[in-house]
Order: structure tokens, then sequence, then C-alpha cells
């Protein structure tokens, strides 16, 4: 790419961020907005360079919470999702709860969490997994069932093993699937880290909780934007990981 | 399968079958040679034009050396050229093998050149309307196609063949 090109691409996106941002400043610098609502991004800025070495522990201890829980309902995810296409008799006895389970909200469950956990990264750990399991079930189980009828036939012809058809045919078909249910949890299993830890403690939330009492709205932003970042860049990962095991064949991922 | 290469896509028999790798790779090799396949080995699904993928799966039914194949109408959405050159290739391959082979196809003349036997079904339901010996000899080459003996056995089935007033 040339540095035209280069400046072409990211020279949209990065124009409203600029007027937004230039706006914001002027309107707290003309006092139109208190500035113990909404900081001059200036400030946001200063706080950032300020506590830089307590907001990268903070994010450190956050992004660490929120892998471990994606890991956990990864796992806990796939093999459920797994269990549940095998068999319509378990997907019809256990898919409702795992859709009950979504809908409970996880900020009511939180303080439960800390009574059985304690306070401390466990409960932030299964506050991350419990609201990133469910698009991993979900989305897994799509994938699992609509593998394409003709090569279950192939698979049938050839007297594939359960385990066989499962591991070289259902789960590659799947891939694409389960990538897109991680995408989602990775951007929530942030959130449900973040919640765990305005209750169970550690972290940016506990970060945000303390500046918001301290009125240091400042640091509230300066928190906010980088709990956005960690999802941002767990995203990106899964993405990285997508393109690489996808990249030379599935269409969403090839280049050509 | 999309995921895997022309290679692994023939080896998938073998693999099912609790083949070694090394065997199951030197086989398909074998067999996609015979389809004229073999420097595709690396490529994927998606870079292949329609005749190329069915002659990827007509060699990953070879691998296993089935002494039956059945094909079902396997040319119908070829252009003509591929369909010529894939119907002298399959002439070939049971050439070699002499296994028995299943073709259904709607077509009389692509019958006519492929079969030693062939077997004239009604619509439905299905009844038998003919079976009989194609009385050609078994190298069949692309001057065949204009070759009169050829034509007199494609106006005997074609004949053999009521055309009803019903649509299809």
């Amino acid at each position: 790419m040339t540095l035209k090109t280069r400046l072409a691409s990211w020279l949209p996106p990065l124009l409203p961020l600029i007027l937004s941002l230039g706006a914001a400043e002027f309107a707290v610098r003309m006092a139109w907005v208190p500035s113990y609502l909404i900081p001059a991004p200036s400030e946001v800025l200063q706080s950032l360079l300020d506590d830089r070495s307590e907001l990268t522990m903070a994010a450190w201890a956050t992004l660490s919470s929120a892998l471990a829980g994606l890991l956990l309902s990864f796992v806990t995810g796939t093999f459920f999702a797994i269990t549940l296409s095998s068999s319509d008799l378990a997907r019809r006895a256990f898919y409702p709860y795992a859709v009950f389970f979504q809908t409970v909200p996880i900020i009511s469950i939180a303080p439960l969490l800390v009574i059985w956990f304690g306070f401390g990264q466990p409960t932030v750990i299964a506050s991350a997994a419990i609201v990133s399991v469910f698009p991993i079930i979900a989305s897994t189980l799509l994938g699992l069932k609509s593998t394409e009828p003709s090569l279950l036939d192939l698979f049938t012809l050839y007297t594939a093993s359960r385990r066989q058809t499962l591991w070289m045919l259902k789960i590659p078909f799947a891939l694409p699937q389960i990538f897109s249910g991680l995408r989602i949890a990775s951007g929530l299993a942030v959130v449900g880290a973040i919640v765990g830890e305005f209750i169970g403690g550690g972290g940016l939330g506990s970060v945000v909780d303390a500046a918001r009492t301290q009125q240091r709205i400042d640091r509230v932003f300066a928190a906010v934007l980088i709990s956005s970042l960690l999802g941002v860049v767990l995203v990106g990962a899964v993405n990285f990981i997508s393109a690489l095991s996808l990249g030379s064949w599935h269409s969403s991922e090839r280049k050509s | 399968m999309p995921w895997r290469t022309v290679l692994r896509n023939a080896t998938l028999p073998l693999e099912l079958a609790g083949w070694s790798m090394g065997d199951a790779e030197s086989r398909a090799t074998e067999e996609l040679r015979r389809v004229r396949l073999a420097e595709f080995g690396a490529r994927y699904p998606h870079q292949l034009s329609g005749g190329m993928k069915m002659r990827t799966s007509v060699a990953r039914a070879l691998t296993t050396r089935p002494n039956l194949l059945l094909l079902d109408e396997p040319f119908a959405a070829l252009d003509e050229p591929t369909r010529h050159s894939l119907q002298m290739q399959l002439r070939e391959i049971w050439l070699a093998l002499k296994m028995t082979v299943l073709f259904v196809t709607h077509s009389v003349t692509e019958a006519v050149f492929l079969a030693d036997r062939i077997i004239v079904l009604s619509q439905r339901p299905a009844q038998l309307l003919l079976d009989q010996n194609v009385a050609l000899p078994d190298d069949r080459n692309a001057e065949l196609r204009t070759a009169l003996k050829y034509v007199d056995e494609v106006r005997r089935f074609t004949s053999a063949v009521p055309v009803s007033g019903e649509p299809l």
C-alpha cells in the first residue's frame, strides 16, 4: 500500500473521531458542558498518562480474567454444543435451559458469585464465562447441525465412526460459525469481567468504581476507553486465528 | 470437502478405513494421476473447475478400488468438450480397472458412447423399457462419435424410447 491509499483508507473513519473530539474539547472549554459531566478529551488523555502504571496493571488484570473466562466458556460451551448436537433428546432436554441461562442478567447474579467464589479473580472469571458462554453454544450448535447432507452421506457410505464424522467433518464444517460465536463471546467476556470486577473487585472495574466515587470523571472515561480497547484486542485476536485457520478455503476469509 | 486439498480429499476414504497417511497418499496420488490431476494435489476445491472437481471425486471413489462405481449424471453440468474428454477418461479407467460402472444419464449419445449395456427406464413409475448390449468395440475414441455404426446405435436406442406428450 502506498501512503496515498493508506491515507485514503484511514481518513474516513478518523475524520468523525477528530471532529467529535474537537467539538467536545471546545464545548467543555467554553463551559457549555460542565466538566464534572463530560471531561475534556485532553483531561482524559492527561489522566491516561498520569495513571498509566495503575491503568496498565488494571487492564492486564481485566484482560487476563476476560481471557480465562473466555477460555472456560469456549471449552464448556463447545463441549455442551457437541453433546447437544449428537442427541435430539439431549437438545430437547437442555437447550431451553441454556436459553434461560442467557436471559439471567449478569449484574443480578454477580453478588451470588461473590458469595460462592469470594472477592477476587475467581468471581471475575466466572462472570466473564457466564456472559460469554451462550453465543458459543448457540453458534457452535448451529454449525454442527448444518453439515452438508451430501458430505454426511459420503461419511456414512465409507462407514465412518461417530468420532471420525465429528472430528473430520462436522467440526471443520462448523469452524466459521464457531469463530463467529467466539467473536461475539470475546467482546462479552470483557463486559462480564468488568461487571464482575465492580462487585468482586480488581481490574478496570474497580478503577471505574473508585474514580466514580471520587468524582474523577476523567479517570472513569480513561478506564472505559481502555476496557473498550481490550474488547477490540480480543476480537482482533479471534479474527487473526480465524484468518489463519480458514484463510485457505473459506470464502469469508479468502483474499482472491 | 472445501477445507481439504485435492490430495487430502482423495485420501479421505482410506483415512476413514484406518490406512496410514503414507500409504493413503501414495494410493491417492496414483488415482489422481489416473484422472490427470496429479499436479493439482495441493490445490483447494475452490481453485478447480467443475470438471476437475468431478475428476477429484472420481479419484476419491477409486482409492478403495471398488468393484462397483455408481455415477448419477456426473457430467450433466459440464460443457460439451469437457464432457467428451471425461467420457474418454472414464472409458480408460474402466479398461484399466474393469469394475462394474452403473452410470445414470439422460443423454442417449452419452450412454451409447460409454456403455456395454444400456437399460432404458420409463418415466414415473419407472418401468424397464429396454435392456440391450451396445454393438460397439471396446476401444472408443473421438472418431467414433461421427462413425456410422455409432450413429446407427444411437438411432436404435433413441427410437426405443417413446416420446410421450406429457411434460417432464
